[in-house]
């Protein structure tokens, strides 16, 4: 096509093919330095992988194209990358604006403004595309040596280009607001994470208010810190789970033409004197000075009360130093003149008035929330567990009733005993001095239940249960009991344990679970797919004189031991080996609510028992155990259990299997081998994916 | 045709412009003079449509400017600050120019670059000032384009320089039928070449006539008389006045010969009258709106 030819098409307005060839040519700068970023981020590590898969003839073995799935790919850092590379791109994008000199130029040519934006959006995608495919297709044919699925990097790429076009159109729109570069920058990391700095704030004053209410919610890795930014939703969730959800996608498109609709409304309408000016629109300078202002008088009391000491003292200084010193910045910011620092002492002073009554309001209601529960009667379910892990869900009106009762009688007591020591350290010296003695096991008998642990001072949250109450409505908040606090563990633990234990519900939902650290073996299904976590110590306290108990207490005393949680529902459980060098084998097995369940999903003609018994019968059965550098995917080491141990494996598990009908050792689903304290690895086979030889290995003959 | 009815703009307390109406024929050269402040960058950018007035409206040839990419093919606006993209070369803006401008001469932009002795490979930014000015020139004469608003372009262009600009403005008028509004505080300049001017002042237009017209309405008159002069003897408006022994220097309102014929019924003994240049109307003109030096100093 002739320069006359696209020039013709000039004349339409909102599109110029020469200009975008034009563009396209001199942005190669940007296009290297995406292609750079992704190309040693993405290919040299495969290239790494390759050659190691070249030399491993384990590897080699193991690899079964079905192994690695995006996780593989962390696919959080990709888009991260291009999300960057759109910041940057955007703000590129949108230079031409903020210098009055280019953007009288501009405008006066012969293309609508939005047409111009359109041509840019166009030149910083193709600039993205054009780095990212190679590196694509290089990454595909590395896969596709090492016969791996090469799809992923399809949905890789796609998720690339989508947080680009996320993040370009956010920081187009921001863009449009603003009158300088710098200020564009400041203002995009602002508006983009404002709503999670402003949930942080929120969590601080929680946190301080708080003696009982869980309020991790709100920061710690909760659903609630996703809804706070599309970024941090993004990238946390890809960082989690690997994935978003097609909604999430849908929702998130969305979003990002509504950023990109608002941006080409927003470059119509905005003078074009506003160049150089740092906010175009002066209500919008407004809501980011007092959100910024906000944020700096919550973080810096905070700051200064945690540097200083915890008086309110520091706290108020913190405070109003915060505001003020927020209100001078942006003052100088905004009107970009140093002398306008204490312009609007007004707004100040309203700013000091909404401020004080909205940490008033924060405070109050957290306050109450604190030690006001639910009412039982609104109650439908309750979760106790530790941290935000729950392992008993109950439900009956007796158990809710109990365990409101309880922890009524809890904050009253203990909100008193905060009240008294409110001027001395936290927790007091006086009272963690008599915590801070290591204790041996202790041992509370309850009718059904037993209450073993063995504490370590280090481990304060050992001694913290949370309960989480969950209404009708399907609200629910979680109160954490902190046992660790006061000399009345034994009392109080007893208690709690008591009003769930006492009930029918828990007897007939649970039976206990079985742990012993001493033997050099361990047997432990365990109930981690029910959110439960039995690598940490601190479970072990949940022991349980039930009949269970009873058929292996015998083991208990033996090198080997058992240990044992069971729901009736279907779910994984898992089988582990502890090694005496240190290393740990685990194998996940599926749990089936019955054995009619289980022989309907597996086409097992032979009872349960009769499987085991065959299984006894096979003395020369192997348990083998990979040990698999996540990072690159290489065998490292490995572990064979065999013989007479892994018959007693098997025999201790049919001990407890026949002592209840609910569940079944069937065959290897998932094998994990993790945590070894000397080689510092982990690595895991997903569900569904183990190694045909694997299975193999384990029913070998 | 250029129309301007009624513009006003603002920014923020500012009024630049106050209710602007002028006319602006095809294939004319028309000056925009004023103090600083004035309002003339500002009325030239609203003509090219970078920016939106606050109130009236600008047509050129019935048709609004604003948002209008196939009129604004037509124009050409020469700023005051030249904006080259980065790290270009003079060619590598030629092709931004033919991007955009439907009837860029490839050859008529060779032509000029040998005229004004430019490489059009050499980086701008390492180019003078002056050299800049010129590459802008010839970008903006290469376009081709109907009309031409120029922003003190004669700043910066050395004396040859500015001959030369102005003889290819003449050219483009003559040749092309071109339509020029210069802006400047050049006022000799613009004088050779402008068939119309408009003052600006204070945000407000002074006046907007043909440059003939405006000259032949004011005169600088120098006569000699013998005995006392009374001023007011006059019929017509005397703008300045002063006397230095027997010789009374004037600049007065008025035609030609109903002036002189008036001095000499005065009792002037010799009477001359000169006209005056484009600076001294303008000085004339701000002098009758209290804007003159000694009243500064």
């Amino acid at each position: 096509m002739t320069t006359q030819a696209l020039s013709e098409r000039s004349t339409r307005g909102f599109w110029n093919s020469a200009y975008f060839l034009g563009e396209l040519r001199r942005s190669w700068a940007n296009c290297l330095l995406y292609f750079l970023a992704y190309f040693f981020s993405l290919v040299v590590p495969m290239l790494n992988d390759l050659s190691n898969f070249r030399t491993s003839d384990f590897y080699d073995t193991f690899t079964t194209g079905t192994i690695r799935d995006l996780d593989y790919y962390i696919p959080a850092l990709y888009v991260v990358i291009a999300m960057i590379a759109a910041v940057w791109a955007g703000i590129a994008a949108c230079g031409y604006l903020h210098k009055r000199i280019s953007a009288y130029h501009f405008h006066s040519m012969p293309i609508r403004r939005e047409g111009m934006l359109l041509v840019k959006t166009a030149v910083a995608f193709a600039d993205f595309i054009i780095a990212l495919i190679p590196n694509l297709a290089l990454a595909m044919l590395i896969s596709g040596l090492m016969r791996e699925n090469v799809g992923v990097l399809l949905i890789l790429g796609l998720y690339c280009l989508f947080g680009f076009a996320l993040a370009y159109a956010f920081t187009v729109l921001c863009g449009m607001v603003c009158g300088t570069r710098s200020f564009h920058v400041i203002f995009t990391g602002i508006a983009g994470f404002i709503g999670t700095a402003v949930l942080c704030a929120v969590y601080l004053i929680a946190n301080t208010t708080c003696n009982f209410l869980e309020t991790d919610y709100l920061v710690g890795g909760g659903e609630l810190l996703y809804y706070s930014s599309p970024f941090v939703y993004v990238i946390g969730k890809l960082e989690n789970d690997g994935i978003l959800s097609p909604l999430a996608i849908l929702v998130l498109c969305l979003l990002t033409i509504l950023f990109f609709a608002a941006a080409l409304l927003l470059v119509r309408i905005r003078p074009t004197e506003g160049a150089e000016s740092p906010m175009i629109f002066k209500p919008v300078g407004t809501v980011l000075k007092y959100a910024v202002m906000a944020l700096a008088t919550v973080l810096l009391g905070y700051f200064f009360q945690e540097i200083f000491g915890s008086s309110d003292f520091w706290l108020l200084f913190g405070m109003v130093s915060g505001a003020v010193l927020s209100f001078m910045l942006m003052n100088v910011l905004i009107h970009r003149n140093a002398r306008k620092m204490f312009s609007g002492l007004i707004g100040l002073a309203v700013f000091a008035v909404v401020f004080t009554g909205s940490m008033f309001g924060i405070d109050g209601w957290f306050s109450y929330k604190d030690v006001n529960g639910y009412d039982a009667d609104q109650i439908e379910s309750i979760r106790i567990g530790d941290h935000s892990r729950h392992q008993f869900t109950l439900t009956s009106p007796e158990v809710i009733e109990a365990v409101v009762a309880f922890t009524d009688g809890y904050f009253t007591e203990h909100n008193e005993m905060i009240q008294i020591h409110e001027n001395a350290s936290y927790p007091t010296a006086q009272l963690y001095s008599i915590e801070a003695t290591p204790v041996d096991t202790i041992a509370v008998s309850v009718d059904e239940m037993t209450i073993a642990a063995e504490y370590r001072v280090a481990s304060i949250d050992a001694r913290t249960i949370y309960i989480t109450q969950t209404t009708k409505w399907g609200t629910s908040r979680t109160w954490r009991l902190n046992f660790d606090q006061y000399k009345s563990l034994d009392d109080i633990t007893t208690a709690l344990c008591r009003a769930v234990a006492d009930s029918d519900e828990f007897a007939e939902q649970y039976i206990a679970m079985v742990m012993s650290t001493g033997g050099e073996l361990c047997a432990n299904i365990h109930f981690q797919e029910k959110g439960g976590d039995v690598s940490r110590y601190d479970y072990e306290e949940f022991v349980a004189n039930s009949p269970s108990y009873k058929a292996i207490e015998k083991e208990l005393r033996s090198q080997i031991s058992y240990d044992f949680f069971q729901q009736r529902i279907v779910a994984y459980a898992g089988l582990s080996i502890d090694g005496s060098n240190g290393l740990h084998l685990w194998f996940d097995l599926p749990v089936f609510e019955s054995q009619t369940a289980l022989l309907a999903a597996t086409g097992e003609t032979r009872t349960p028992e009769q499987i085991i018994e065959d299984k006894l019968a096979d003395r020369e059965m192997t348990l083998v155990g990979v040990y698999r550098d996540p990072e690159t995917g290489m065998l490292l080491d490995s572990a064979t259990v065999e013989g007479e141990a892994a018959a007693e494996v098997y025999r201790s598990a049919a001990n407890v299997l026949n002592s209840r009908d609910a569940f079944f050792l069937t065959r290897l689903s998932r094998s994990y081998v993790f945590q070894s304290p000397e080689k510092g690895f982990t690595v895991n086979f997903i569900e569904g994916k183990v190694p045909q030889a694997v299975i193999d290995l384990f029913a070998k003959n | 045709m250029i129309q301007i009815n009624g513009i006003t703009k603002t920014f923020g307390d500012i009024r630049s412009l106050d209710k602007i109406s002028v006319t602006v024929g095809d294939g004319s050269i028309f000056g925009l003079i004023g103090s600083n402040g004035s309002g003339k960058s500002t009325l030239l950018r609203i003509l090219c449509g970078i920016f939106a007035p606050d109130e009236g409206t600008v047509t050129f040839d019935g048709q609004p400017v604003w948002e209008n990419p196939a009129l604004k093919g037509e124009i050409i606006y020469l700023s005051d600050e030249q904006y080259f993209l980065p790290a270009s070369t003079l060619y590598e803006m030629r092709g931004l120019y033919a991007a955009f401008y439907p009837r860029f001469d490839e050859s008529l932009y060779c032509r000029l670059c040998d005229l004004f002795g430019l490489d059009d490979r050499r980086r701008l930014s390492t180019f003078s000032k002056g050299m800049k000015k010129q590459a802008a020139v010839i970008l903006a004469l290469a376009s081709c384009p109907k009309y031409l608003l120029c922003d003190e372009t004669f700043d910066g262009l050395d004396p040859v320089m500015r001959q030369l600009f102005k003889r290819l403005l003449v050219d483009a008028v003559a040749e092309r039928g071109m339509t020029a509004v210069v802006a400047s505080h050049n006022l000799s300049e613009i004088e050779d070449i402008c068939d119309h001017i408009a003052l600006l002042h204070r945000s407000e237009l002074v006046f907007a006539r043909e440059l003939d017209d405006l000259r032949g309405e004011i005169h600088t008159v120098q006569a000699v008389f013998d005995g006392e002069f009374d001023p007011t003897t006059l019929r017509y408006p005397i703008v300045r006045c002063a006397r230095r022994g027997s010789m009374v220097t004037m600049v007065v309102r008025g035609e030609h010969d109903a002036i002189e014929a008036s001095v000499r019924a005065a009792g002037a003994q010799f009477c001359e009258l000169i006209p005056l240049t484009l600076e001294e109307i303008f000085i004339s003109e701000m002098e009758e709106r209290g804007y003159d030096y000694t009243s500064l100093i």
